[in-house]
């Protein structure tokens, strides 16, 4: 980052091919839009960049960016729901979105084994589901493998925060595709 | 039943390995005698395998070309940006700002000429031989000679060739001559000046 600071392009190309898979899946997983997560990866980079003559080493490098990724895609999607939805067309759209999921239920039968493909897609919409605070720090941690201590440092938050909402989503995730799967499939795992 | 619950509530920890050794043993002992909590381990147990496995997309092939194409638009930009400012106040202080060039222009002109003007009157006496019209020295040419023109200011007190052209020593003039005709290793010498003479003070009936 130092080199990238003194004009070195090299340097910071080596930056982005080490980050960019961790920055899209990251951003993925946070907006479930594919274009967005590499609009945000990107800009993630830009900003990077642009702080790179000022850049300390004050924080693991990978935390920062992931700090920034974090936050672009909080204002992303506060900026998407205020232009798309006003509040009476997000309760109607929740609304719409649960019955969908009941559609759903019932061709998905809830004995039916669920193949490891078909339980990630699952799992993806439960995270997609989940209020940002539950989303943040399970994303963070349970996808992206960051230690507890790393997640609270990017969201600002206390570790006993950051563990007790984990739980929290993970209960909830836990929930939302326990229909999915039977004995059976958990035991083999 | 109490103990299944604070055990429950120790589950996530338990299946992520964080929990102290001394928890970590209690939930496994209960887990081995407790079919229900076994079963609630193994889900959740599914569900962190599942978290930790979702399949993760392959950035575009084209990122970091795309990634340069933005950072060098919105470097320039910012270049641009940071113009605006001064660009707002030149236009809100059009009269000040053209005032101000028209005062640099004058005094850009005034200096030239008057510059000119001292060196075109000269010193009587002085040996400017061998400088050209800016000043700096005649520089030989490969072939030999000299090339370029150059003006001599000055009092031409030896000047043979001027002294043809009705001029008497001591008249200030400006000769503009042909260096090329000098030709080393003879070093420069009034003698050898091509003159187009002009009066520029002194005596102009001298033509």
């Amino acid at each position: 980052m130092l080199r990238t600071g003194q004009g070195d392009r090299g340097a910071f190309d080596e930056i982005v091919r080490r980050y960019t898979s961790r920055m899209v899946n990251v951003a993925y997983q946070m907006t479930g839009d594919r274009d967005l997560a590499e609009d945000v990866a990107q800009e993630t980079f830009y900003r990077a960049y642009r702080s790179a003559a000022s850049y300390k080493r004050i924080a693991k490098f990978s935390t920062w960016l992931y700090t920034i990724a974090i936050n672009l895609c909080r204002n992303e999607l506060r900026r998407r729901k205020h232009r798309f939805y006003s509040l009476e067309e997000m309760a109607e759209r929740d609304e719409e979105a649960s019955v969908r999921i009941d559609i759903e239920d019932e061709t998905a039968k809830p004995d039916r084994r669920v193949e490891q493909k078909e339980l990630g897609r699952l799992i993806m919409r439960a995270i997609d589901r989940l209020p940002e605070k539950f989303k943040q720090p399970l994303v963070l941690r349970d996808v992206e493998g960051l230690s507890y201590e790393e997640t609270g440092e990017i969201l600002n938050l206390p570790e006993g925060t950051v563990k007790s909402r984990i739980n929290r989503a993970r209960q909830r995730v836990k929930e939302m595709i326990e229909p999915y799967i039977d004995d059976s499939f958990i035991g083999g795992s | 039943m109490q103990e299944c619950e604070s055990v429950r509530e120790l589950l996530w920890a338990y299946c992520d390995g964080s929990l102290e050794v001394e928890a970590r043993e209690h939930v496994a002992r209960h887990l081995a005698g407790c079919a229900a909590c076994a079963r609630e381990h193994r889900r959740a147990a599914a569900t962190l395998h599942a978290l930790g496995n979702l399949e993760r997309i392959e950035p575009a092939g084209d990122f970091l070309d795309r990634l340069w194409r933005r950072i060098d638009e919105r470097e320039a930009a910012r270049g641009l940006g940071r113009l605006l400012p001064v660009l707002a106040w030149i236009r809100a202080n059009r009269s000040v700002v053209v005032a101000g060039a028209l005062a640099f222009f004058i005094a850009l002109v005034g200096v030239r000429y008057g510059l000119d003007g001292v060196r075109g009157h000269g010193e009587p006496g002085v040996d400017v031989a061998g400088e050209g019209a800016s000043g700096a020295p005649l520089r030989p040419a490969p072939d030999g000679g000299y090339r370029d023109d150059y003006i001599l200011r000055g009092i031409p007190e030896t000047l043979p060739v001027a002294e043809g052209f009705g001029l008497r020593t001591g008249d200030s003039i400006e000769t503009r001559f042909m260096t090329r005709d000098l030709v080393p290793p003879v070093p420069y010498s009034n003698d050898y000046i091509q003159p187009v003479v002009q009066p520029v003070a002194g005596d102009g009936d001298a033509f």
